[in-house]
């Protein structure tokens, strides 16, 4: 069969307007399924996002319900206090004996009671930031992608490291936590470059099985993960100071690094709580709070014992 | 042709709008360097730039800082002013510049860049820096951070140091003397090699121990014995690939989804493209 050249063009024109619509409807398939992928990735974040406030609320709701003071009781209507003598004034200079705190009852006890695996509760008063942290030596990343429950959960759990310890206290206690997009967990800790968010947030409460300890942010800055060669500071490698030289190294380090001056100071002696998150100024970055313990509470009861 | 073209099109466009966005793929090249000043302005709650100028016109008001990132290149040169106390960061990007100065009184400022030649600190600034400095120039009394590695830092001052200094990388050479030009002049310290996070001045006070720098005798006969090891170690940005990362929780977020969205709406753009072509074709 002959062509000319003006069949020659229509079967061209033929040809291309099929490649055409084919090319079309593929770029559309591939549309769609990228489309579908980023939907369903949405999707479960907004699950995992939804299960984490849940578990989170119902933990922090039966904390408060503890909290909720007793009704008072006068002393008359209290059964077998009627009678106890009341103090007697005296006029000697005697020291007045120091009265002994009475331990309460752990606010988050349920939790602990919930999971072994809870080493403390963390909260910075007036943020989102309230979650359990959990430890786990023998495997750090357990919980990296699980939540409290154990389930599959992307924002995974607030993680104490393996090298820190409440019980005994170390130095330093590091935690880790997720910086997700969506807030949760670590999401909203980079707040902390603005020096007007440190000055209306400065405290932070860690509360343990024994007592609830109370830090003040003492350095705030961005870090980063090294190579195992490096020899730098690593604020992450801080847990215990045994001599003063071990402490004043990361104490003047963390000084050194701090975005602002937070006007507080520390000595040997002093605890440390560090809270630790990805950050994306460079490969490998981390941004970091460190906060110095300036008290801790009144004991709590033994997690096994219920308040009277 | 045209239509072949036009596929073309369609394809780099889909094709630049997925992969390019991860990789700087076209990276700015000019041939002269340009001088910008930059200063936090309160009123606009961030950094301004004016280019081509060493100093900053208040009258007007500056550009965002958007559009410094997107022209600055390595070579340039940037004049830091900073009124504000609290500490402002300041992103200059990944460019190496060839000079960086924070000006007199400049206040916290806090630089992150890909590395610079010429730091100049002059009296009462306040600030940090965050890239590796070739030479560091102070003046007088300073409260300054060098975050990386600096190869040769030089302090001025009329007799005594007054600065509160640190440099968390390694330190090359250290020079303490009089300003340039003043009569007569001194020397009052010179010394070599300060490992990484040793060099400290509190209140002007040098904290290192003796055995943590070398004089430079001891400079000159170690680089006689062994050039090789004569240079100071660099430590924070090094870059030996072949060694593994500390292992820390990895604690970020995936941005997939983000990504998959733009894919797909580039993907659903080049299908619409095509389809509305060949409707205009067949009318």
């Amino acid at each position: 069969m002959i062509y000319n050249d003006s069949d020659r063009k229509e079967v061209c024109r033929t040809q291309m307007k099929k490649f055409r619509k084919g090319l079309s409807i593929l770029l559309c398939c591939a549309g769609a399924v990228f489309l579908a992928g980023a939907l369903f990735l949405l999707f479960r974040q907004f699950w995992d996002d939804r299960n984490t406030r849940n578990t989170v609320n119902e933990l922090q709701s039966a904390a408060d319900a503890s909290r909720e003071p007793a009704p008072f009781i006068p002393p008359s209507a209290s059964p077998g206090n009627t009678d106890a003598p009341g103090p007697e004034p005296s006029v000697s200079p005697h020291a007045t004996p120091e009265s002994t705190p009475t331990p309460t009852e752990n606010p988050f006890r349920d939790s602990f009671l919930a999971n072994s695996d809870m080493a403390a509760w963390l909260q910075i008063p007036d943020t989102v930031i309230s979650y359990p942290v959990v430890w786990t030596p023998e495997d750090e990343n357990y919980y990296l992608r699980r939540g409290f429950d154990g389930s599959a959960n992307r924002n995974g759990c607030l993680i104490l490291d393996t090298d820190s310890c409440v019980d005994p206290l170390t130095t330093n206690l590091i935690i880790h936590g997720h910086n997700m997009k969506s807030g949760a967990m670590f999401g909203t800790l980079n707040r902390y470059e603005d020096e007007d968010f440190f000055r209306e947030h400065r405290t932070i409460l860690l509360y343990t099985e024994q007592c609830c300890r109370s830090y003040e942010v003492i350095a705030v800055f961005r870090s980063q993960v090294y190579k195992k060669s490096e020899q730098v500071f690593k604020y992450y490698k801080f847990f215990q100071a045994d001599t003063e030289e071990e402490f004043n190294d990361f104490y003047e380090n963390i000084m050194a690094l701090s975005l602002y001056d937070t006007g507080v100071t520390a000595a040997f002696g002093d605890h440390f709580l560090t809270l630790s998150t990805c950050s994306y100024h460079v490969e490998q970055g981390r941004f970091v709070v460190v906060a110095k313990e300036t008290e801790c509470g009144d004991p709590y009861l033994p997690l096994e014992t219920e308040a009277p | 042709m045209k239509k072949f073209r036009n596929l073309a099109l369609v394809l780099a466009a889909v094709t630049a709008l997925v992969l390019l966005p991860a990789s700087n793929a076209f990276p700015a090249k000019a041939a002269d360097p340009v001088t910008y000043s930059v200063k936090y302005v309160s009123d606009e709650l961030g950094w301004r730039f004016q280019a081509n100028t060493s100093t900053f016109d208040d009258s007007s008001k500056g550009q965002d800082m958007y559009y410094l990132l997107q022209d600055i290149k390595d070579g340039d040169l940037v004049v830091i002013y900073n009124d504000i106390d609290t500490a402002k960061n300041l992103n200059l990007g990944n460019a190496h510049l060839s000079n960086v100065t924070y000006t007199k009184n400049c206040r916290s400022a806090i630089v992150y860049a890909g590395g610079v030649d010429d730091c100049y600190v002059l009296s009462g600034a306040t600030g940090t820096i965050n890239c590796d400095v070739k030479n560091a120039y102070v003046y007088d009394a300073v409260t300054f951070n060098f975050n990386n590695n600096v190869e040769s830092l030089s302090l001025y001052a009329a007799d005594q140091a007054k600065s509160n200094l640190g440099v968390v990388g390694t330190t090359g050479h250290l020079t303490f003397s009089t300003p340039p030009g003043q009569e007569p002049s001194s020397v009052f310290m010179d010394y070599y090699d300060f490992p990484a996070n040793t060099l400290r001045f509190f209140d002007g006070i040098f904290q290192p121990t003796r055995a943590g720098y070398k004089t430079p005798e001891e400079h000159a006969q170690q680089q006689a014995q062994n050039p090789a090891e004569s240079a100071p170690q660099t430590q924070p940005s090094g870059s030996d690939d072949s060694d593994e990362y500390d292992e820390v929780p990895k604690t970020g977020d995936s941005s997939l989804p983000l990504w998959l969205l733009c894919a797909a709406a580039a993907c659903f753009a080049g299908g619409l493209f095509l389809n509305r072509s060949k409707a205009s074709k067949a009318l």
